[in-house]
């Protein structure tokens, strides 16, 4: 028991009730202030940083060219060598992960750095070295923090491949291996993966990328595709497997590494969260994106006088006003008059208030630049109605300001412009009815079923130019730019842009399906 | 003061910490001194600088208190003269290959331990 006697010198010792609280207080106190006083050397504070720049008296940094790819192989060998030889009279070699071709050798002198570099395989003789301004030394140690928390449902897009730049959300993490497992909406061309699966040799379609499409087992299996049900051995769930990729409920699950996505910055668009929402979830209950939406705010985004909501807590709905905002806290100044003058809240459980009827512009995310007015409020999801095209949008309460401009909206992106036929894939075409700030809303499929998709630019393979005519129910010919009305169905005026009639609304028809359109001039 | 205790010495030459001898994924930085080493040198000599971790008794040691997420390397030779020691607070440890920074904070069960190293001298290291 001898052990646990010096040992209990630190621990709380067991005190009878009736002992005074204040003397417990005092001594918790005292214990936990000497802390303060400890140099752990570990944290500090910016100030104390500053005292440690360099001065003309540390030793100088000189820039060594070396073997690309092995900056940090070089760091160590040199490591090694001063062990070896302990003549060596450079003080610290740098290797940094992101410079490519180059090491940072600190030393007194040049000559130190020439000497120390002899004999080594990855840096040639007559290597350039370069000095290194004394102001700019303390940035070569500059390390970007990431504080970014690759958990569960974090969204990330893509970085490179056939899905580049598409919203994932992210499933499993695998620190160890640096890998992630991330869903996202498959873009597979079933005809391609058949072929292969056949043994057939498919030419390689150049720059060709299928669209996102929800994965269908039915339609694969239609095609002779060999769909396994398998389970995954680590999550216990049920995937369907082909040709090597796993898919489950529609969505690819696909294993990749940390350094193939972004994962700072993300502003996943309404349509794109959408997509991925099951049916059933809320999007307002939705916490990831919320998550990601609040680590997306720019500092300042709340000002005093702005109107906002509480999203999160127990006064979830409260309105109020911005009183003043101080960091990360903002007070505000309760619609109901029975609460406190002011209410503090850290700035995640708000979020910028609007009332329909407000004028608005719309300041990030895909709907960037487009003004309107708003409809409807629906926790931090504002539906507004466009200026330019008449149409509900819905946007994100933190994306949008008050505002009385009114834009014209853009109608062109690269090559096509709205009202352009496109080729998408071999086996689909449509009509550009919207264009976004990085994407275009088409409108394909048959009459019975009208189908809507967002696609980017670089989805569309070419313009369709065609120059026929048809004829309409009463015989009449029919041709671009022709108004006309539509007989049976909804009954709206359209213009008649192409072979494949459409409306204003969301209905396509088929010219050869006469009985659709008939001519309201002649 | 010195973290250490646990250096290779040489004869005649400088106390300094194992050197990785490898390049890959085995390599791992010390959570609290920001050594870099591969696992199985961290399980086998534990941290020259943080001996109380106790990363030569139990591998669940090496796993919690080293990450093998980290950016960039310095090689340290001369801690007591070199300027980027002391910017980035490693010059009171000894010569060894370091990192810039890791992502990751040591667990606060072995936070304690590196407290306990500055403050009690009487408290047996091994909470």
């Amino acid at each position: 028991d001898a052990g646990r006697g010096s040992r209990s010198r630190h621990s709380i010792p067991m005190r009878d009730e009736e002992e005074d609280i204040d003397e417990i207080e005092r001594q918790v106190r005292e214990r936990y202030a000497r802390s303060t006083h400890i140099e752990y050397g570990e944290e500090a504070a910016d100030v104390e940083q500053q005292a440690l720049l360099p001065s003309v008296k540390d030793p100088k940094l000189w820039m060594v060219k070396c073997a690309i790819g092995h900056e940090r192989e070089t760091a160590i060998c040199l490591m090694q060598k001063f062990i070896d030889r302990t003549d060596l009279q450079i003080k610290s070699v740098v290797a940094l992960d992101h410079l490519k071709n180059y090491i940072y050798v600190e030393a007194e002198k040049e000559a130190h750095v020439k000497e120390a570099c002899k004999g080594l395989r990855n840096i040639y003789a007559s290597a350039k070295i370069t000095l290194v301004p004394i102001k700019e030394m303390a940035d070569v140690l500059y390390v970007e923090s990431k504080n970014v928390d690759l958990a569960r449902d974090t969204w990330v897009r893509m970085k490179l491949g056939v899905y580049k730049g598409d919203l994932a959300k992210v499933v499993d993490v695998d620190n160890v291996r640096q890998r992630v497992t991330v869903k996202l909406i498959p873009r597979i061309d079933l005809q391609v993966l058949a072929s292969k699966l056949e043994g057939r040799v498919v030419a390689k379609k150049k720059t060709f990328v299928p669209p996102p499409r929800f994965f269908n087992i039915d339609e694969a299996r239609e095609m002779h595709i060999r769909v396994e049900r398998r389970r995954d051995k680590d999550s216990g769930e049920y995937f369907e497997m082909v040709d090597g990729l796993m898919f489950k409920d529609g969505f690819l699950y696909k294993p990749v590494s940390i350094k193939s996505i972004h994962t700072q910055g993300i502003q996943p668009s309404f349509d794109e969260l959408e997509k991925f929402k099951k049916p059933g979830d809320d999007m307002n209950g939705d916490m990831s994106s919320l998550n990601t939406l609040f680590s997306n705010r720019k500092k300042g985004h709340f000002m005093k006088g702005d109107a906002v909501i509480v999203v999160k807590g127990d006064l979830k709905n409260l309105e109020g006003w911005v009183e003043k905002v101080e960091d990360t806290t903002v007070h505000i100044r309760p619609k109901i008059s029975d609460l406190p003058k002011t209410l503090a809240f850290n700035e995640k459980e708000l979020c910028k208030y609007f009332k329909p009827g407000d004028h608005v512009k719309v300041v990030s995310g895909v709907q960037e630049g487009t003004t309107g007015m708003v409809v409807k409020v629906d926790g931090h999801v504002l539906i507004i109605l466009s200026d330019t095209t008449k149409e509900h949008i819905r946007v994100f309460a933190d994306h949008v300001v008050e505002s009385s401009e009114i834009t014209t909206g853009i109608t062109r992106i690269g090559d096509y412009e709205l009202h352009d036929l496109v080729l998408l894939d071999n086996l689909s075409f449509g009509v550009i009815i919207r264009v976004e700030t990085e994407a275009f809303q088409v409108l394909k499929g048959v009459p019975d079923r009208p189908e809507v998709v967002l696609v980017k630019l670089r989805e569309i393979k070419s313009k369709i130019d065609r120059r026929t005519s048809a004829k309409d129910k009463f015989n009449n010919m029919v041709a671009t730019k022709d108004v006309v009305r539509v007989v049976e169905g909804a009954c709206k005026v359209c213009i008649l842009s192409h072979l494949l009639l459409y409306l204003s609304s969301t209905l396509l028809c088929n010219p050869n399906t006469v009985t659709f359109i008939f001519p309201l001039l002649n | 003061m010195r973290g250490g205790g646990g250096g290779m010495m040489d004869d005649g030459g400088v106390e300094h910490a194992q050197i990785p001898n490898s390049f890959g994924h085995e390599l791992r930085a010390c959570l609290r001194c920001r050594l870099v080493k591969t696992y199985d040198q961290f399980r086998e000599n534990g941290c020259e600088n943080c001996p109380f971790l106790d990363m030569d008794k139990d591998r669940d040691n090496v796993v919690s208190c080293t990450t093998a997420n980290f950016t960039g390397i310095i090689s340290l030779m001369d801690p007591n003269r070199s300027w980027a020691a002391r910017w980035l607070r490693i010059g009171r440890f000894i010569p060894g290959c370091y990192t810039l920074a890791v992502s990751e904070e040591l667990p606060e069960e072995y936070q304690v331990k590196t407290a306990c190293l500055h403050s009690c001298k009487n408290c047996d290291a091994t909470l």
